[in-house]
């Protein structure tokens, strides 16, 4: 897969975020960019993150820890789900078929 | 000039036109927390959660909210509005009014000018109420889109010739799938998205990528998985298999004594760095002749076997 790497004022221009709200992200484990040279490198794969991040913040009016748990437990949920799509199509498939 | 319908906010929300600020906020937040597109399941979230918002937006101010009243009321009621009644504090009921065009100007103090009129009002994409505003080049809004790929695409990588609806009509994008992608992963399309308000301003468009059902393998993240029927003496003895993976067929050996449910690896086979896994799955042939019926009964009394040795301990 392509791993565009942003520094932060790039990233900054994509998610419309200014580097105070992506800094903020960063202290609360939202965000782990690499660290780079001189400067933090953002993947392709941040800019989801962060900007899902963001509307749950805004829309449903959260703090950031609030923001980090649902993150954590939307994704959790996420991989769960997706295990179990996967394991009962396993099973039909090992069924009569 | 696109006209606006009128909605009632009150229904969007399922509250009673005399309810107090207090329950609709809470009303509020609780169906921002139900539709969210970010947190629900519901396959309309989407539009769900930007009626909601929009309802919001319009009742938590008391001004505005009781200006929507008025029109709501000259809405459900025509008649009781005659010329010259002055029944409205805010508006002039005369000939030419228009409830649509108040309605719109009435979206419009509020919302502002957006460039998305008619496109859906509050939040969702990532342009929250106010946002637009902020700064001199208005970025237009991002769009999310699902992209159903094949797995074979997912493998090998590819191209998409996908079609759109803008506000200014589909457009044709073509689209380059990464050799590897899994599902559930975003691809940004830089510039994509609506047009903001000078030529390098338009939002991005974010693709996300599922897989179309295959016919003969689940994939669980990067690893896929191909369920292999074999014959009980293949699995007892032991034999090597041409199997079909997504890069072509490759040879498997199956060691002896195997089992149902028995699962090997091949290493590397799968989407990007992740594996295929076989599982085996043991098919007994039919009966179908008395030497058929012969051979199973050579394989009884040749066996002293008990596959249920552990439920007989209980």
């Amino acid at each position: 897969m392509d791993e565009l790497e942003y520094t932060l004022i790039e990233f900054c221009r994509v998610t419309r975020l200014n580097a105070e709200q992506v800094r903020e992200l960063i202290d609360h484990g939202i965000l782990e960019p690499v660290p780079g040279e001189d400067q933090w490198l953002f993947h392709n794969e941040h800019i989801s993150r962060c900007l899902r991040a963001e509307r749950l913040r805004q829309d449903l009016d959260l703090n950031m820890q609030g923001v980090a748990l649902a993150l954590e437990l939307l994704e959790r949920n996420q991989r769960l789900r997706q295990r179990i799509t996967y394991l009962e199509q396993l099973f039909e498939r090992l069924g009569n078929r | 000039m696109q006209t606006v319908d009128f909605k009632d906010y009150y229904k969007v929300l399922g509250i009673e036109p005399t309810a107090t600020q207090e329950e609709i906020k809470r009303t509020y937040k609780k169906l921002a927390r139900k539709y969210h597109p970010d947190v629900s399941d519901e396959p309309d979230a989407q539009q769900k959660f930007q009626e909601v918002s929009e309802a919001y937006e319009v009742l938590k101010n008391k001004d505005k909210r009781a200006e929507y009243d008025e029109l709501r009321e000259y809405v459900n009621n025509p008649n009781q509005f005659k010329r010259g009644d002055a029944h409205g504090q805010h508006f002039n009921f005369d000939s030419d009014f228009s409830a649509e065009s108040q309605f719109e100007d009435l979206l419009r103090s509020i919302f502002g000018d957006r460039s998305a009129f008619g496109g859906g009002y509050g939040g969702g994409q990532g342009a929250g109420p106010g946002n637009a505003s902020r700064g001199f080049h208005v970025r237009g809004r991002d769009l999310r889109h699902e992209l159903q790929i094949t797995l074979e695409e997912a493998y090998a990588g590819g191209s998409r010739a996908l079609r759109i609806a803008t506000p200014s009509g589909t457009k044709t994008i073509n689209v380059k799938i990464p050799a590897g992608v899994t599902e559930g992963k975003e691809l940004r399309l830089k510039g994509q998205g609506e047009p903001g308000s000078s030529a390098n301003s338009s939002g991005d468009l974010y693709l996300r990528i599922g897989f179309e059902k295959h016919h003969l393998f689940e994939t669980d993240g990067d690893d896929i998985t191909l369920v292999l029927p074999v014959t009980p003496w293949e699995a007892a003895l032991g034999t090597s298999i041409e199997v079909p993976t997504l890069g072509g067929k490759v040879n498997l050996k199956i060691p002896a004594n195997s089992q149902s449910g028995s699962r090997l690896r091949l290493k590397g086979r799968g989407l990007g760095t992740g594996d295929q896994f076989v599982l085996l799955k043991i098919v007994n042939p039919k009966v179908e002749s008395d030497e058929q019926r012969a051979a199973y009964e050579s394989l009884q009394q040749k066996f002293d076997f008990n596959p249920r040795a552990t439920l007989a301990k209980l």
